[in-house]
């Protein structure tokens, strides 16, 4: 059933009704690695920071004070920003064709904004006093980025979630006697006080609310985090007001590539090729072929800035960086997607389909964290400015198994939280006209395609 | 490299007479006015005039003579509060303003230029670098320090002193001795620096710091970390351009330094004095404890005030701690060359501040030579290894002193 | 820049990143339908995010502090 006429309530719900054998192995997977991730955690909190990690004090120490944790949690806050965005460009500007996958998105910033604060969280030396960076806001709010940027993500979470669940009142209200009663409390909590005359008025406040959303998009992934860095003098490698659209740029193309990956798997696990469709993907294509060809434009500003007469530290930091192997690494993902997504807006019978198209979001995801971790890394391996940079060494830095193992768990445990998420709530969003259709007796109902998913041999939908 | 340090003699010494005239010889203003400026400026507060006296009694001959009368003690007649003329440039004279500076002050009060005079650059306005209050000089004292890099022999017992008194954990160095080698008027050049927290007047670690654990005394301008607040997020460390912060990781040198015997509270009763522990950030804190000892019963002695471990070590006096903002503190004097323990051409001498574009506004001033771009480190007379502590990770391309060079 | 009295980062946060907050929020007021019970009721969930995320930190915070060893 095509999107044209709406989306079939009896489809969507596909996940809230069945749970496939696959769901609990990747269930199992993803707890087992949870015991894995707390146990790297302890350790590293009995142990120390600076014991278990390859952070270092920069200076004559010749370490890296923010390394893979920091990377990640500018990587985490970029992918936060594609998924609501999404979401509220529907609203905003009425795009109904994405709406399949605007739930989907929704999510994925609350999972990846509570990633990114677990990130730092990771990073700190005494976590056990996070607490503090609350307590002390209403000072260090008049001069600490820092203090902006947990006031910013807080700011971003809350506004999302409060979308998120005022979205949800008016459906889960309609579709409560078709969801699983188990969680009946939650159904009744996220519905509290709800009338019908609401409807309109939580229609205009939701509109807002994508609004101020979209708006906080460059100010929160292109301008508090980045400021985070760009306003630091004593780190030349950061320091200007480049970063910002820069790092805008990177964040909106990995988060549409999460976006991609995700709804490609939703698409896949319940049979959903003709709600989230073709064309929804052909769109995302041609907007990361566009993203990720700017990336390249800012990385080349970047290089020719540190190479043509630089100042000395700048000279040298440059050198380092395209002496770094990661850095080509990045570049070349960054052609290869660039090439692979423009043969699919040009010649989409040849070259587009869906897994080609995941692969790519893939390979765009994991090389701007690559960007993402280098700047920070690179960044603080040449710090500050004649004479203090040549008087020092150059700092290194090679994160260990336990940072490894701690971000892959974030990573894990936004799959995790999709796979519980999924059992609660709709991940397809329902329109009211769609609901009232289900039982509306004069609609035929549509017969329902094979369940791919809960057979043994699920077919390769193309 | 070394200056010989020779001290003139005395005026009651039959031999002053014709020293200064041997020193005055190359200068074109009046020989007979310095002479007699010079002896009474030596009795000053003693049976001579006072300050303001002595500047009063000599304004005009100088005004006449040069055109401008700037010396140091205008300040005790501005207290006063008489009105000074706008200093002029002298008109039609080719003589440079240090050279009227240098003459005019007279052998007794700024030295004179010469002996030693291969660290002797211009001093951009008036008067040596730090000789002036602080922009934002405020009744409160602004501790800070001078390091006279010309005295330093890199013996590192500043780093020991630190180590010993603070209990830093291996590899840490507080005031930390760079030993390097750089080209001067383009002869090689082997240079020692001893960088210490620079205790900035706007420092951006206390700005960016998200829990107020790292802030700056209102007082004495002292930068410390308040160790049971910080939440080791290094932010203060990725701030800072001078590199001098460590994460605390409770791994202290055995062979150097034992637990401080010391309470670690300050006067405001927040635990800042001594190593960071585990997972904090710490620094150079200017011997806080000292500072604080009159104050708080931490179990330091109170003589101590006043004072800081590398300095008290320092076998050569490089080290100068006091009020920046006290035209009569030891570190201000020593940049007039007043202070007992500096040589008499210290005002001449090149007087900087590290890093002062990036604007943090630093309070330590180094006197000496300032390291280029080209600056390399080297291993210097004694290793830190030599001393039982572990040095930064160089790997050293030059050789010992000694060793050929 | 230094302490002053007008301080850079309310500036920033108040007087910038808030900006849109402040649009939606005249929105929601000014715009039809007018329904302030509703409005209220956003408002109410928004209260109780921030509340949530404040509380939740400090929850965490303690639940490290039990592994934490020193």
């Amino acid at each position: 059933m095509s999107t044209d006429d709406g989306i079939d309530p009896n489809r969507a719900l596909k996940p809230l009704r069945t749970t496939s054998r696959e769901f609990y192995v990747l269930l199992g997977l993803f707890a087992l690695g949870t015991l894995v991730f707390l146990e790297a955690w302890g350790h590293q909190l009995i142990h120390g920071v600076g014991a278990v990690t390859g952070i270092g004090d920069w200076g004559i120490s010749a370490g890296v004070p923010w390394g893979l944790y920091i990377g990640g949690f500018v990587w985490w806050i970029g992918v936060a920003h594609g998924g609501i965005a999404i979401s509220a460009a529907v609203r905003v500007i009425s795009i109904d064709r994405y709406r399949p996958i605007a739930r989907i998105a929704e999510i994925l910033t609350v999972l990846a904004l509570g990633m990114a604060a677990l990130s730092i969280v990771l990073s700190m030396g005494r976590p056990d006093r996070v607490f503090n960076t609350i307590y002390h806001w209403p000072f260090t709010v008049h001069h600490s980025p820092l203090a902006w940027d947990i006031a910013v993500i807080s700011l971003y979470l809350v506004l999302t979630i409060t979308y998120m669940t005022l979205s949800l009142r008016a459906e889960i209200v309609r579709l409560r006697d078709r969801l699983p009663k188990w969680y009946g409390p939650l159904y009744t909590l996220l519905t509290l006080g709800y009338r019908d005359q609401e409807d309109e008025k939580v229609e205009q406040i939701l509109w807002w609310l994508a609004v101020a959303i979209l708006a906080l998009v460059p100010l929160l992934s292109g301008g508090v985090v980045p400021w985070l860095f760009s306003l630091i003098a004593a780190q030349p490698a950061w320091y200007g007001a480049a970063a910002g659209a820069a790092m805008l740029t990177e964040s909106i193309t990995s988060a549409l590539a999460i976006v991609v990956i995700v709804s490609a798997v939703f698409r896949y696990a319940y049979g959903w090729d003709d709600i989230i469709t073709d064309r929804i993907f052909k769109d995302l294509a041609i907007v990361l072929a566009f993203l990720a060809l700017a990336t390249i434009w800012f990385t080349m500003h970047d290089v020719l800035t540190g190479y043509y007469i630089a100042p000395t530290n700048i000279a040298a930091l440059t050198e380092g960086l395209l002496g770094l192997e990661f850095f080509w690494l990045a570049v070349a993902g960054l052609v290869v997607s660039v090439i692979v997504l423009f043969a699919m807006m040009g010649w989409p019978e040849r070259f587009f389909n869906v897994p080609l198209l995941v692969a790519v979001s893939a390979l765009l995801a994991v090389t701007i964290l690559n960007k993402k971790v280098m700047f920070v890394v690179e960044g603080l391996m040449y710090p500050t400015q004649p004479p203090l940079t040549n008087l020092y060494p150059t700092g290194t830095y090679s994160p260990t198994a336990v940072e490894w193992v701690l971000f892959l768990g974030t990573i894990m445990f936004v799959g995790l939280g999709y796979l519980v998420v999924s059992k609660v709530i709709p991940m397809v969003e329902l329109e009211t006209e769609e609901i009232e259709r289900m039982d509306d007796p004069s609609v035929e109902p549509e017969i329902e395609r094979p369940d791919t998913a809960t057979d043994a041999s699920p077919e390769v939908t193309d | 490299m070394m200056h010989d340090g020779q001290l003139p003699p005395s005026p009651g010494d039959p031999a002053w007479d014709e020293w200064v005239e041997e020193q005055l010889a190359d200068v074109e203003f009046d020989t007979e006015l310095g002479k007699r400026m010079a002896e009474d400026a030596r009795r000053i507060g003693d049976d001579g005039p006072t300050r303001a006296e002595f500047h009063d009694r000599y304004s005009d001959a100088v005004e006449a003579e040069f055109g401008v009368d700037e010396r140091p003690t205008k300040e005790a007649v501005e207290a006063d509060g008489r009105d000074e003329p706008t200093p002029k440039v002298p008109d039609g004279r080719p003589a440079s303003r240090r050279k009227v500076l240098s003459a005019m002050g007279g052998v007794a009060a700024l030295g004179v230029a010469g002996a030693g005079s291969e660290f002797v650059t211009p001093a951009p306005e008036a008067g040596p670098v730090a000789d002036t209050p602080s922009p934002e000089a405020t009744p409160d004292r602004r501790m800070g320090m001078v390091v006279d890099t010309t005295q330093c022999i890199a013996c590192l017992q500043c780093s020991e002193a630190c180590k010993e008194e603070n209990d830093t954990d291996v590899g840490v160095h507080w005031p930390y001795v760079f030993r390097y080698e750089d080209e001067l008027e383009g002869e090689r050049h082997e240079g020692y620096l001893t960088r210490h927290c620079q205790h900035c007047s706007e420092p951006s670690c206390t700005f960016v710091c998200p829990t107020q654990a790292r802030y700056q005394r209102g007082d004495d301008g002292i930068v410390l970390t308040d160790y049971e607040t910080c939440v080791g997020c290094k932010y203060c460390q990725v701030a800072c351009p001078y590199g001098v912060n460590y994460l605390g990781k409770d791994q202290p040198n055995e062979a150097v330094g034992e637990p401080g015997e010391y309470d670690r509270k300050g006067r405001d009763d927040r635990p800042v004095a001594g190593t960071p522990p585990k997972g904090v950030m710490g620094k150079c804190t200017f011997c806080v404890h000292r500072q604080d000892a009159e104050a708080v019963d931490n179990g330091v002695d109170p003589e101590k005030a006043g004072t800081t471990a590398c300095e008290e070590a320092c076998p050569v006096d490089v080290i100068q701690f006091g009020d920046m903002n006290d035209p009569d503190s030891a570190p201000r004097q020593y940049l007039r060359g007043e202070h007992e323990d500096a040589p008499s051409e210290t005002a001449e001498k090149n007087q900087y501040k590290l890093l002062d574009e990036v604007g943090n506004e630093p309070n330590v001033v180094f006197v000496g030579p300032e390291p280029s771009k080209d600056a390399t480190p080297i291993q210097g007379p004694r290793a830190y290894e030599d001393m039982g502590m572990q040095d930064g990770d160089y790997d050293y391309a030059g050789t010992r002193e000694g060793d050929g060079q | 820049m230094a302490h002053e009295t007008l301080h850079i980062g309310l500036i920033v946060i108040f007087g910038i990143i808030m900006l849109p907050v402040y649009a939606m929020v005249a929105g929601w007021l000014l715009g039809k339908p007018h329904d302030y019970r509703t409005v209220a009721m956003t408002f109410g969930y928004i209260g109780v995010y921030v509340v949530a995320i404040v509380v939740g930190l400090a929850v965490l915070g303690v639940a490290i502090s039990l592994v934490v060893p020193y």
